[in-house]
């Protein structure tokens, strides 16, 4: 059994417990005994409800009250999981295949977070394209959109640490008195307490297998840059739910992280081929 | 199992392939000793080299692409190519073991006789390595920036199997749907290639996705453009005048030898070829 969790919460412009509900049903696809989690303090539609085995309310208030970019809840994740361990996943995220292999690979570590992603044509990523601030400042550059923990003391010590540089980000990402980014970021704050903590071994492999496909658009291996991967290159999902990009069909798990991506017709597939019914 | 090389041959008003395959042939027989069998549509001008040809091969081509053909920085024409029938090369080939080739890759080592014994039923190469080394070979890598995997259509070995059957069966259907395609894959030339329809082709082969259908052919595929000009060929030795990074007209002088090299430049190969 396989357990899968998710932190959910919409702003103005994007709903997150949308993406987490189109995330769920392709679990529910892909692994139909996995089980789903949602932390999450807004309404998850009926029909979606479901796709949830636990529907969990956020603890001790909303962090990331007042704030667009809500990442500030994501180090209480550990605290509200109604599991012993689970795979954390961002919302923006698609399950096509089992993952079972990787997720018993990263049962090895308390917590684990992948160092190597895919393109949509299948190579291994190598630019840094978003990430010169870590190559620059020597932050570890692990991904946090497919991350694992299970609950042990060094899980809650690194959980703590991820608590105390998120509330606190502006404080954590100075270098010589200058911000390094005028934003907080899960992926930096993740990478600097592994730094803090000098447990990069602890946390990552050396180069671990790739393990999803990251559509961060300028990492794609294309000539020229792009805004949006979704006006660059065509998509389709088949009436067997295979997602294609660009004739390359997808494996595993699939971030597609540009929130265009997720169109009514993509969730009436998904709730035509679990036979609920999804109305615009 | 017979083995050979299988080349497709189709004249204009100013390049003779029929000629550049002649020449293809007599250095198969010298480096790989191997038969060459030619495919075109002008059985009469092949008959002049029949003595080099294992067999001679009629096909009518129905393409009339136009595509410049540089020679060197400085001059250019636009003439025919017809390049439409090598999706036939599986039914055509009179071999079981079949190297099909480019009549501008000059022989120059005996690397394609490793094809031969090998485990692989097809072979091709992916990568290839310009000369001049400056060029922009982006076009080189995917078939277009958002598109497959590039495979050379240049030099290809296949087996008579099952698999290769239907490998070509889908190069041919490519072709026949090519507008579809073109638009499928995003391909930002309305140049018909073969190149493009062989990676389409390999792509689906794949299961639409990186696989193992094509092996690397033995070696490394070398070329120069038509930009750069053949100034001598002796032997397994080439000299070359390169084109030069922003110097329009100019040329870095460069010796090549021992290692096969596909020759962009038609013009400046016929004034080399002794046939």
């Amino acid at each position: 059994m396989y357990n899968f969790i998710m932190l959910a919460q919409n702003n103005d412009i994007t709903d997150y417990v949308l993406q987490a509900s189109l995330c769920a049903m392709s679990i529910k696809k892909s692994m139909p005994r996995a089980s789903v989690a949602v932390i999450t303090d807004d309404v998850v539609p009926t029909t979606f409800k479901q796709f949830f085995d636990y529907i969990v309310p956020i603890p001790w208030g909303d962090s990331a009250a007042g704030e667009e970019w809500k990442i500030h809840n994501r180090p209480k994740i550990i605290h509200a999981s109604p599991y012993d361990e689970a795979v954390i996943l961002d919302t923006d995220m698609l399950l096509l295949d089992d993952v079972s292999r990787h997720i018993k690979y990263m049962s090895n570590y308390d917590v684990f977070y992948t160092n190597s992603v895919l393109d949509y044509r299948g190579n291994t990523v190598s630019s840094d394209f978003y990430r010169k601030l870590y190559t620059k400042h020597n932050i570890p550059s692990l991904y946090t959109a497919f991350s694992y923990f299970k609950k042990s003391d060094f899980a809650y010590k690194f959980y703590e640490h991820l608590s105390l540089v998120t509330e606190n980000w502006r404080d954590f990402y100075k270098v010589n008195g200058s911000l390094i980014q005028n934003r907080a970021s899960m992926d930096t704050t993740v990478g600097l307490v592994t730094k803090m903590l000098d447990c990069k071994t602890q946390i990552t492999a050396r180069k671990n297998k790739p393990m999803f496909v990251h559509m961060k658009p300028n990492i794609q291996g294309w000539q020229r840059l792009s805004e949006q991967w979704t006006t660059k290159v065509g998509y389709y999902l088949n009436k067997r739910l295979d997602l294609y990009i660009g004739n390359y069909k997808q494996e595993g798990l699939f971030h597609y992280t540009d929130k265009t991506f997720i169109n009514p017709h993509i969730m009436k597939q998904y709730c035509d081929y679990h036979g609920v019914r999804y109305e615009v | 199992m017979s083995k050979g090389l299988l080349v497709f041959a189709y004249n204009n008003r100013a390049v003779d392939y029929i000629q550049q395959a002649a020449f293809l042939a007599k250095r198969a027989k010298e480096y790989l000793d191997l038969p060459l069998s030619i495919v075109t549509d002008d059985v009469k001008s092949a008959e002049k080299w029949k003595d080099l040809f294992d067999e001679i091969i009629f096909c009518r081509s129905s393409a009339m692409t136009a595509k410049t053909y540089n020679n060197g920085t400085m001059a250019k024409q636009k003439l025919v190519f017809r390049n439409d029938t090598r999706p036939k090369a599986y039914q055509l080939s009179p071999y079981e073991q079949t190297v099909l080739l480019d009549t501008d890759y000059i022989i120059a080592d005996d690397v394609l006789k490793n094809c031969f014994d090998g485990p692989n039923d097809f072979m091709i190469y992916k990568d290839a390595y310009d000369l001049a080394g400056f060029r922009d070979y982006s076009e080189f890598k995917h078939i277009s920036d958002v598109g497959v995997e590039f495979y050379w259509a240049t030099c290809v070995y296949f087996n008579k199997c099952e698999t290769n059957k239907t490998f070509f069966d889908l190069v041919q259907h490519v072709q026949t749907y090519w507008t579809h395609y073109r638009q499928i894959y995003r391909l930002e030339t309305p140049v018909y290639r073969n190149d493009h329809i062989f990676s389409i082709a390999i792509h689906i082969m794949n299961g639409f996705k990186k696989g193992d259908f094509a092996a690397k052919m033995p070696g490394k595929l070398y070329y120069t453009t038509d930009k750069d000009i053949l100034h001598k060929l002796d032997g397994d030795e080439f000299t070359l005048l390169l084109e030069k990074e922003n110097r329009l007209g100019q040329y870095t002088l460069a010796n090549f030898k021992g290692t096969s090299l596909h020759v962009m430049n038609k013009f400046s190969l016929a004034e080399n070829i002794d046939v």
